[in-house]
């Protein structure tokens, strides 16, 4: 099950800056002239037009009476006008005075009531126009040419770059000196059934490089580029935008949430699907703050690939119909360079969600270059496993891309759309059917995670320290004082080979993917590797060796951090 | 109305034929028994465990033939024959079926059984629903489940009753109401499945309770407080599992209580007062024809209270009366002595 272990290796050699990354995936569409996302986005002012009346119809049937518009029209308002009070510095200029004027014009409409429609779906045509401009984004050939060169060379550059770490590296252990991104997984399945289907693919979020490293991942494995939504606040790096505006990237805007919005952003991505484009989001919806492995997603855009599905089905009255094809994808790293405020926010932020408002940190040029450096530099390497593909109803799909059931038998997928033998639209339906989706990717992040050398030691010290503290209480054992954060290496080597051993259990059963450092070495070496590497980028590190020989822990908040990431799987009951 | 489709019942038993009673004064029925004898002796005496069968209903040992003309199908047969018969039926079920079960028990998965008789305790993962089981064994995923006060004997004399249908869909709650409502059966509808079908199997477990409180004559008190306060338990125990409270105070939940654990025909009832009496679990099982499901659900119930460490005295109390052989009087003691706390708790 594990699939083909593949590594990719990005070598600091310094007689070599300029040579390409060697991928042994061939594109599987060699012309990118023939890539669906070059195709539809050809004409970017027809898509712009399309999706904004299709938006606009969307909305108008859920809302059929100039009241109804008008209460839509201001609620949207009512949160914009609270958004627009503090930009950020992706929002254009005139925002503020956009949605002062849209408001005066819906006053003066609500003052004198005529019974029409027709002004109120002018300004939503005004106001869906503007949301989409900002959402569609566009694919140039050039670019992606020119980055695909560019990005292995820019990790080589900064590589070298720190003649320092070179040079310990050259002497170093052999390990240290290959920069390894592992890409591992069902990766000939994906490659086959993106030929003729449509892949949506949806990865597991806990860092802003996230957009990053999974579109280079599957450059790397040779599909063609894919329509991504990235977070509004990765375009506020101007050299990064200029390359996403190019790359297929559209805009999700987390801060709107307002149907009106949400219906251009579904719709947009509804249409971009139906007509074949490889998509990509992230289910979660933002950056897990705790690390956990997403367990709740979020619908609205997973929706759209159902939705995209029976477009498909229906187009072609139900034969030979582009299949879409769910690609769970989990990026696992040992390292997260925002890891601190991530669990700060998440610690502080618990059920209170609603009230949270997102910041936009890491928005400035320096300070995401700054962290790609720190990312590349750092000895943290990391893994994009990739999970078999279901369909939208997340059943499994065998080689040839039929859905099978758990015994193997082939399922007609036009059949989930049918009521009484007829093809039938429900809403409600439709809603269950996402969320059974969602619950298969839930399961399938879980079967992929890939257990890391860093997060079985976190696991592993900071269970201990829960069993020391007797107290299920997190936030005492968090405020565990200075002199008890300490651990014995017997005690810890103990601990870590009890949950190797649980964690060896769950890879038989493929409920989760270990990471060979983990199963292949002996704990003492692991314990060593591991320390070393957890967190090392921290100014406090999670795990450290004293003087003493004792391992001390300088912040439980990361160690909780990294620990987190094999929560859910039960292991705390054998430990 | 007569609708244009027929709608299928898998399990001609009590329950089985009551629901293809009701459904026929809406529907042409197809109602499927497994034994081929059994269907030769229906359709010659137009008798079907003791009720007599609607004319709009057709009896059939032909699974192919019921799952090709139905889209709605009610499986109503016991736990222990559930598995084999939604295997037989899996190679013809398709995604746009529907299937609305009637049946209270709880499939542990193989794995499962081991611990749970070594060690008493199991995960909720290999513990199955009905409708869980459904999902696992078909293609099948509009499921639905039927629970409430529905003795199978005064339904078939015609006397006026309601049954709660729970599923994630809509459209199976809609379906299941068109077809079995009628001025006799009114229909309500729920989406949480789980707690409806837990409701629906817990309860069994105090039907054996208000059997032992007859048995041993200690009076109406000790019956209401052996009932409120293992119901309590029930409640916590299934919102680990991830049921919904509101159900348990529904039809599905006081509702079936009410009319199952003042009923003395019940066979869970009867397991209880015979294990008063002092008789065997292993005797009382080999005496009965049909199994009690109340006294796999209780061993099923401890488990899972005992891995997710949920306080259930009154559940353990019972596991170790009927598994263990703990003393009836030592039992009361205990719980009598049992240090309880606040009264309502689980809202």
């Amino acid at each position: 099950m594990q699939g083909n272990l593949l590594y990719l290796h990005i070598m600091a050699d310094q007689q070599d800056t300029s040579k390409r990354t060697t991928s042994p995936y061939k594109r599987i569409i060699p012309n990118i002239e023939d890539w669906p996302i070059h195709r539809i986005s050809k004409n970017r002012e027809q898509v712009i037009l399309d999706v904004v009346e299709e938006t606009l119809q969307n909305i108008l049937k859920k809302n059929a009476t100039e009241k109804d518009v008008h209460n839509e029209l201001a609620k949207a308002v009512y949160l914009e006008k609270i958004r627009v009070e503090r930009p950020w510095k992706t929002d254009p200029d005139d925002d503020k005075a956009f949605w002062t004027d849209v408001k005066n014009q819906l006053v003066k409409l609500e003052s004198h009531p005529d019974g029409k429609i027709d002004k109120e779906i002018e300004i939503l045509r005004a106001i869906i126009t503007r949301y989409v401009t900002e959402i569609v984004g566009n694919f140039n050939k050039k670019t992606y040419d020119f980055s695909e060169r560019f990005v292995p060379f820019a990790f080589n550059r900064l590589l070298n770059a720190s003649h320092s770490r070179a040079f310990t590296r050259l002497f170093g252990n052999k390990k240290d000196l290959l920069k390894s991104i592992h890409l591992i997984g069902e990766i000939d399945q994906l490659r086959n059934l993106a030929k003729d289907g449509i892949i949506v693919v949806v990865p597991t979020h806990t860092s802003n490089i996230d957009s990053i490293t999974v579109g280079w991942g599957i450059s790397a494995i040779g599909l063609p580029a894919c329509f991504y939504g990235a977070g509004l606040n990765l375009f506020s790096v101007k050299f990064l935008a200029y390359f996403m505006n190019r790359l297929g990237a559209y805009r999700v805007d987390r801060r709107k949430k307002n149907s009106v919005y949400l219906e251009a952003l579904k719709t947009y991505s509804t249409q971009t699907i139906a007509q074949g484009g490889h998509s990509l989001f992230f289910p979660g919806g933002t950056r897990s703050r705790n690390n956990v492995v997403e367990s709740q997603l979020k619908l609205g855009l997973l929706g759209t690939a159902l939705e995209a599905q029976r477009r498909q089905i229906i187009e072609n009255k139900g034969e030979n119909f582009k299949k879409v094809y769910v690609v769970p994808v989990t990026l696992n790293y040992g390292f997260v360079l925002e890891a601190p405020e991530l669990i700060d926010e998440y610690l502080k932020n618990v059920g209170k969600e609603r009230y949270f408002v997102p910041s936009d940190k890491y928005s400035s040029s320096y300070k995401i270059l700054k962290f790609l450096y720190r990312f590349i530099t750092a000895d943290a390497d990391f893994t994009i496993a990739f999970g078999r593909c279901m369909d939208i109803f997340g059943n499994q799909v065998d080689d040839a891309g039929n859905s099978v059931d758990h015994n193997g038998n082939k399922i007609n997928i036009t059949d989930y759309f049918k009521s009484k033998g007829e093809l039938k639209y429900d809403t409600q339906r439709d809603a269950v059917y996402t969320k059974m989706l969602s619950e298969g990717i839930v399961t399938a992040f879980k079967k992929n995670n890939v257990a890391l050398p860093e997060h079985v030691i976190a696991y592993s010290a900071f269970k201990l320290f829960q069993q020391k503290h007797h107290s299920s209480d997190l936030y005492s054992v968090l405020r565990m004082p200075e002199e008890f954060r300490e651990l014995t290496k017997e005690e810890l080597k103990i601990m870590v080979q009890k949950v190797v051993k649980q964690l060896t259990k769950l890879e038989h059963k493929g409920e989760i993917r270990v990471d060979p450092i983990v199963s292949a070495e002996d704990t003492d070496e692991l314990i060593e590797y591991a320390i070393k590497k957890l967190g090392v980028y921290h100014t406090k590190r999670p795990l450290l060796k004293t003087k003493k020989g004792l391992i001390k822990c300088q912040d439980m908040k990361l160690l909780l951090f990294y620990h987190n990431r094999l929560e859910g799987y039960e292991i705390e009951k054998h430990v | 109305m007569f609708k244009k489709y027929s709608v299928g019942v898998v399990g001609a038993g009590s329950f089985g034929t009551a629901v293809a009673n009701l459904l026929a004064e809406n529907n042409h029925v197809y109602l499927y028994s497994r034994r081929l004898a059994n269907v030769e002796q229906i359709i010659n005496s137009k008798i079907s465990s003791n009720q007599k069968i609607h004319e709009n209903i057709t009896v059939t040992n032909d699974i192919g033939l019921l799952t090709r003309e139905c889209y709605l199908i009610f499986p109503i047969v016991s736990s222990d024959g559930f598995k084999d018969m939604i295997r037989t039926m899996a190679p013809f079920l398709r995604p746009d079926h529907i299937l609305i079960h009637g049946t209270k028990g709880l499939a542990v998965k193989k794995k499962g059984l081991e611990k749970l008789k070594h060690r008493a305790r199991i995960a909720g993962k290999n513990v199955l629903t009905m409708s869980e089981l459904i999902r696992s064994e078909s293609v099948v995923v509009r499921v639905g489940c039927m629970a409430g006060p529905n003795l199978a004997k005064e339904i078939a004399q015609g006397l006026p009753a309601a049954t709660v249908i729970a599923s994630r869909f809509d459209e199976v709650i809609h379906e299941g109401r068109l077809a079995l409502k009628s001025p006799r059966f009114q229909v309500y509808g729920s989406y949480d499945i789980v707690g409806v079908e837990l409701a629906g199997v817990l309860k069994n477990i105090l039907a054996i309770g208000s059997g032992i409180v007859s048995g041993l004559n200690l009076g109406e008190n000790a019956r209401a407080l052996l009932i409120t306060k293992g119901w309590a338990e029930i409640i916590k125990l299934s919102e680990v599992l991830g049921a919904d409270v509101k159900s348990f105070l529904g039809l599905a939940g006081i509702g079936d209580i009410i009319a199952t654990c003042s009923s003395p025909n019940s066979r869970n009832y009867s397991v209880g007062y015979r294990l008063a009496k002092g008789e065997k679990i292993s005797e009382i099982k080999n005496s009965m024809d049909e199994v009690a499901e109340g006294i796999n659900t209780i061993r099923i119930a401890n488990g899972l209270a005992n891995y997710y460490n949920v306080n259930c005295p009154i559940i353990k109390t019972f596991a170790q009366g009927i598994f263990d052989d703990l003393d009836v009087e030592a039992g009361i003691e205990y719980l009598m002595k049992y240090r309880m706390t606040m009264d309502v708790e689980f809202i």
